[in-house]
């Protein structure tokens, strides 16, 4: 009976994550971006062929455009799209679904620590008092089903979200295995599966897990048998990755994402500096103006930079990352967070230092790279806000609850038409606004151009589609549905990079525009930018809030 | 007093005074308009009683540029001008005293607001250092007091007003009789700076509420001493509701941007105007979206730990606001001033937090020199920080260890930020300072009656002030002038005086007539006398005849 009463707040929770997550999913946000058509033509053309765009067969790491995708979303599509074709809203599906397990994950990762925490009788679990600390589960994963955060990747298909899950359920089965001893295994294989979820998961994944023995080394020693066998599943699920992180290429990605890439434009003041101290004979200036200096800051500035409350509760980031007017949390949260942080530090116990720790060490992995703040490669800090939260919320019921009602009931409907304002705000930005505010950020109108150009391919010998539009050569595959088999008969993917040259499938032509020297005869289609061609006479497509997005043209 | 605490604080006292100091006349490189403006009205009134707009000795407000300076700063400059000149000393010496002191009144600060709390002191041999002369000794080294305390900002001054207000409502806690006296600071930082206006609402009720039930017992007295401060209030309170003060107000204010109407007016019609719309693409929203955005920009790590403000002329660039090596200290003194003293850590906290709010109401943040009101909170948290961080090291190899690294921590980031200050700063930042001026008519007294005319470009801006301060022009002379306007926007205009002409496109060029121009003006042909250039070497001003 005890149980299926707790289970009803959790199946309710459950409801609203799958609404929220699966409501118009595929039409919100209003189109994919390259990312997302890279991952549901590759898995399409998998299932078809199994071998990616370039021709590997079943690879563990995708090259897609260079950037080196770990695999593990790609083939988590190959289902969806065998179910439901190939579609927007199948790539999105597996992105949804882990949203939605990791709401359950958090329920049950909070649940099994508050019981954790409740087996040493102390005054505290989880920083709230064990009398109401049967609700932190439950309020912790009602905010993960309703955060921003946790919605916007949860409905895209973006490799980041799978990872975040993982981490969820794999701690979870983590400290369940220091019960019950299968669980460490399931654990173990799921952190090893991390690897597979997202690049910034390989950073964050050895830290947790180093946190995690760390904080329950007591019984960890005590099993010890069993983490060894536990390490070795593990290990076996990680070493196809090996060639993977020994091949030169994927370390690409790294590297092209590497704040220290930009040298000249990181070091010009110091170099300055360094002659102007040279010539003067400034011994120590010759110390302090050393790039190391100049690195260690840029770094030091990365991670904390993740910490601005700006970016986390007003604006966010790139306009893809959030909806417009929110940030990526709750302003509300805020109090509750400093308050959850507060109470978990008051007594320094494994269970409390275990979403410290979470939360201290997400932006490590994201801190040495460019265009930060950077909303993806640190979603790992889910659902350590959450969780904070949940626990601010409830100290301050219990710190409320004392008072005279005339004070407690105005306070406590204050919170609850705050929340839900927040949040019905949020939502009706989202849902509403979003996707004609953001049409262009989502890199609108490709399909109406595929579509365009798939209706009239028979009357031109050539269809040439300008690169300027960022990575056309995959829209064009993953509108136009075409055949794998035939893609890569015809040589497949040339170039991934960002210059893209040779790409080319069926009539189409994936190269820079150069209008005055193009034949212009009406024998080519010609599709690019605004830029390059000022009046399509064919089609001018447009944003959703009236500017200009692709135009396509045959002559003058 | 124990004489080992008089040393420690005659130490930190003087540690202070040098950083602040030393080399002042010559770095920051050069006087910005607001000093010279200081000096000279300072000038102007030592000499005439008058104003540069010839006001008899106004309490209420100095009209400057049309920017409507405080008045207290000017007059404290006037001894200061008396006793040195009219030079960069003078002008400086106001702020870098009363920032000095304000590190001593740190050590009184702290120590008020724990009496009769126990903290253990850090004991290193045979001194002892409690959190006050260690908050007063991490003021002392303080980037962000250092640098706005060497130029003549009111904001140093206000700060030290405010924070001697703060010391003597917390003594008079003691000794009522202070009651009657401990608001008369608060008054004086409303005469001394704009962002102090606003927050010193906000610090007096804080302070009230920290003393609480004392108030009560003292009503009699706490009133007098309220009333005396409204009718020392009086005579500055027409202006601060006049229009001019508000013109200067709605520039740099939030609630002016239309766009975030325009945006509010978009989503709406978009919506058609639904009864859901009305409440959600609310202009109101939009606003306090701004103003959270512009408050939490002050909690940047760019601000606070990695550069500093934006602006030059508060920060070198190279460290933040606070040192790196602060930010552990300040997080752990936080949480545990939370734990331990939470009465005290309430009342930083809300000190710290509404000296932000009046400089988030304006469009330029981060912004250093409007929340400096909020020092030293972050000082004593980071005072409180470490000595709890070593305190709880018992240990005793562990203890000195710590002790030597902190020390060598500090060390190195205030050796850090003063070698970039002193080496590196002036030369790259000197444009920001409005360098320049001062050089050309260094020339200009030099050759004074070799030239009829002279003509000097506002290139660099406020020509006109920059030509009496540094002429040390009559100040009786000038406010005789009738070559002087008001702009649509308010700000004042001199086109010449004496010999002067003020302007930014070149006249047709004159025998016998000095011209002053950026080098990009100067025409070909003519006798170029001498070019000025930048620290860093970029020529920003030619002298040169026809």
């Amino acid at each position: 009976m005890k149980r299926l009463y707790s289970a009803i707040p959790v199946a309710i929770i459950l409801f609203l994550a799958i609404v929220l997550r699966f409501w118009q999913l595929g039409a919100v946000p209003v189109s994919p971006d390259w990312d997302e058509v890279s991952l549901g033509y590759n898995a399409y053309s998998i299932l078809k062929t199994g071998r990616d765009e370039y021709g590997s067969f079943l690879p563990l790491s995708f090259r897609s455009f260079d950037d080196y995708k770990p695999p593990l979303y790609v083939y988590l599509t190959v289902p969806s799209v065998a179910v439901f074709g190939l579609s927007v809203f199948a790539v999105r599906l597996p992105s949804a679904l882990f949203g939605v397990l990791a709401v359950l994950g958090t329920y049950f990762l909070v649940e099994i620590l508050v019981r954790h925490a409740r087996e040493d009788q102390s005054e505290t679990v989880m920083g709230v008092s064990p009398r109401i600390a049967g609700a932190l589960p439950i309020l912790a994963s009602l905010f993960m089903a309703i955060s921003p955060w946790h919605i916007q990747f949860s409905r895209i298909a973006f490799e980041a979200n799978i990872g975040l899950t993982i981490n969820i359920w794999a701690a979870y089965f983590f400290i369940r295995g220091l019960y019950d001893r299968r669980g460490l295994v399931i654990g173990f294989v799921l952190f090893a599966l991390a690897f597979y979820a997202y690049h910034s998961e390989r950073v964050f994944v050895p830290t947790l897990l180093v946190l995690l023995c760390i904080l329950f080394k007591k019984q960890l020693l005590e099993n010890k048998k069993y983490v060894m066998t536990a390490s070795c599943f593990g290990l076996i699920v990680l070493l196809p990755l090996v060639p993977v992180f020994l091949n030169k290429n994927s370390l690409m990605r790294l590297q092209g994402t590497s704040s220290f890439r930009e040298q000249t434009q990181l070091l010009s003041v110091n170099i300055q500096k360094l002659e102007y101290d040279k010539a003067h004979n400034y011994v120590l200036g010759q110390l302090f103006d050393n790039r190391r200096i100049e690195y260690a800051k840029t770094v030091i500035r990365g991670y904390l930079i993740h910490f601005s409350p700006k970016w986390l509760f007003i604006t966010g980031d790139h306009e893809r990352h959030h909806a417009p007017g929110m940030g990526l949390l709750y302003i509300w949260e805020l109090p509750f967070i400093l308050i959850g942080i507060y109470q978990l530090l008051r007594v320094r116990k494994p269970t409390n230092l275990l979403f410290l720790g979470w939360f201290v060490l997400a932006p490590v992995a994201a801190s040495p790279t460019t265009q930060l703040p950077h909303a993806i490669r640190t979603l790992v800090f889910l659902p350590s806000f959450q969780v904070f939260s949940a626990i601010g919320v409830l100290s301050m019921f219990e710190y409320i609850k004392n008072y005279r009602p005339i004070v407690k009931i105005p306070f406590i409907a204050a919170l609850v038409t705050m929340i839900l304002g927040m949040s019905l705000y949020y939502l009706h930005m989202y849902f509403i606004h979003m996707n004609a505010e953001y049409s262009q950020y989502w890199q609108y109108g490709y399909k109406q151009a595929v579509e365009y150009a798939e209706a009239h391919t028979d009357e031109y010998t050539k269809i040439v589609v300008s690169t300027d539009l960022e990575q056309p050569y995959m829209f064009f595959l993953f509108f136009s549905k075409y055949d794998p088999q035939k893609y890569l008969a015809q040589g497949g993917t040339v170039s991934g990079g960002f210059d893209e040259k040779f790409n080319r499938f069926n009539k189409y032509e994936f190269r820079k525009i150069d209008w005055p020297n193009e034949k212009r005869d009406g024998s080519v289609l010609y599709i690019g930018t605004p830029k390059e061609i000022i009046h399509g006479t064919k089609l001018n497509i447009t944003n959703l809030d009236g500017t200009p997005a692709i135009h396509i043209t045959d002559r003058e | 007093m124990s004489i080992k605490i008089r040393i420690i604080l005659i130490f930190i006292v003087g540690l202070a005074f040098g950083l602040r100091f030393y080399n002042v006349w010559d770095n920051p490189p050069a006087l910005s308009w607001d000093e010279v403006s200081i000096g000279y009205n300072a000038y102007s009134i030592l000499k005439t009683g008058r104003d540069e707009h010839g006001r008899f000795l106004p309490i209420d407000t100095f009209v400057g540029y049309g920017d409507y300076k405080p008045p207290l700063a000017i007059y404290l400059t006037v001894p200061f001008v008396a006793l040195f000149g009219l030079n960069e000393l003078a002008v400086r010496l106001p702020s870098v005293i009363f920032g000095t002191l304000t590190v001593l009144l740190t050590y009184f600060l702290v120590k008020e607001l724990f009496r009769e709390k126990e903290i253990s002191p850090l004991v290193i041999g045979h001194w002892s250092f409690d959190v006050a002369s260690i908050a007063a000794a991490i003021l002392a080294l303080s980037p962000w007091h250092i640098n706005l305390s060497r130029a003549g900002f009111e904001a140093t001054i206000a700060l030290f007003f405010i924070v001697l207000g703060t010391v003597l409502c917390l003594a008079a806690r003691r000794q009522e009789r202070l009651y009657w006296v401990c608001w008369l600071p608060f008054v004086a930082a409303v005469y001394t700076f704009n962002s102090a206006r606003y927050f010193v609402p906000f610090a007096a009720l804080g302070v009230v509420v920290f003393i609480g039930k004392q108030v009560v017992v003292h009503k009699k007295i706490f009133l007098g001493g309220i009333i005396l401060s409204i009718v020392l209030l009086l005579p500055i309170l027409p202006h601060l509701f006049s229009k001019e003060a508000r013109l200067r107000y709605n520039e740099v204010n939030i609630f002016s941007d239309s766009s975030i109407v325009e945006r509010a007016n978009d989503r709406r019609a978009f919506d058609n105007h639904s009864f859901i719309s009305a409440i959600f693409d609310n202009r109101r929203i939009g606003y306090a979206r701004s103003f959270l955005s512009h408050y939490f920009d002050h909690f940047t790590a760019d601000f606070l730990f990695i550069k500093g403000d934006g602006n030059p002329k508060f920060s070198t660039q190279d460290v933040g606001q606070l040192y790196g090596v602060d930010l552990p200290f300040l997080l752990l003194g936080v949480y545990t001033m939370f734990a331990y003293f939470r009465p005290q850590a309430w009342f930083l906290i809300y000190w710290l937090i509404t000296a932000i709010i009046p400089a988030a109401v304006a469009r330029e943040t981060p912004h250093a020199l409007r929340i400096l009101n909020s020092l030293p909170t972050w000082h004593i948290f980071i005072a409180f920080g470490i000595v709890v961080f070593l305190s709880n090291v018992h240990k005793k190899k562990v203890y000195l260890l710590c002790s030597i690294l902190l020390v060598v921590l500090y060390v190195g980031n205030v050796s850090y930020y003063l070698h970039n200050y002193y080496i590196h700063y002036p030369r790259i930042y000197s444009g920001e300072w409005q360098y320049g001026y001062k050089q050309a008519l260094q020339y200009v007294n030099a050759n004074t009656n070799k030239y009829k005319k002279i003509y000097l470009s506002e290139s660099i801006g406020r020509a006109y002030m920059y030509a009496l301060f540094y002429t040390a022009y009559n100040p009786e002379e000038f406010q005789k002038r009738n070559s002087s306007y008001f702009d649509a926007a308010g700000f004042y205009h001199v086109d010449g005086f004496g010999p002067f002409i003020f302007g930014s496109a070149l006249p047709v060029l004159d025998d016998g007539s000095l011209y002053i121009f950026p080098p990009n003006q100067v025409p070909t042909g003519v006798k170029i006398i001498k070019t000025i250039a930048l620290l860093d070497g970029s020529p920003v001003l030619t002298l040169f005849e026809k």
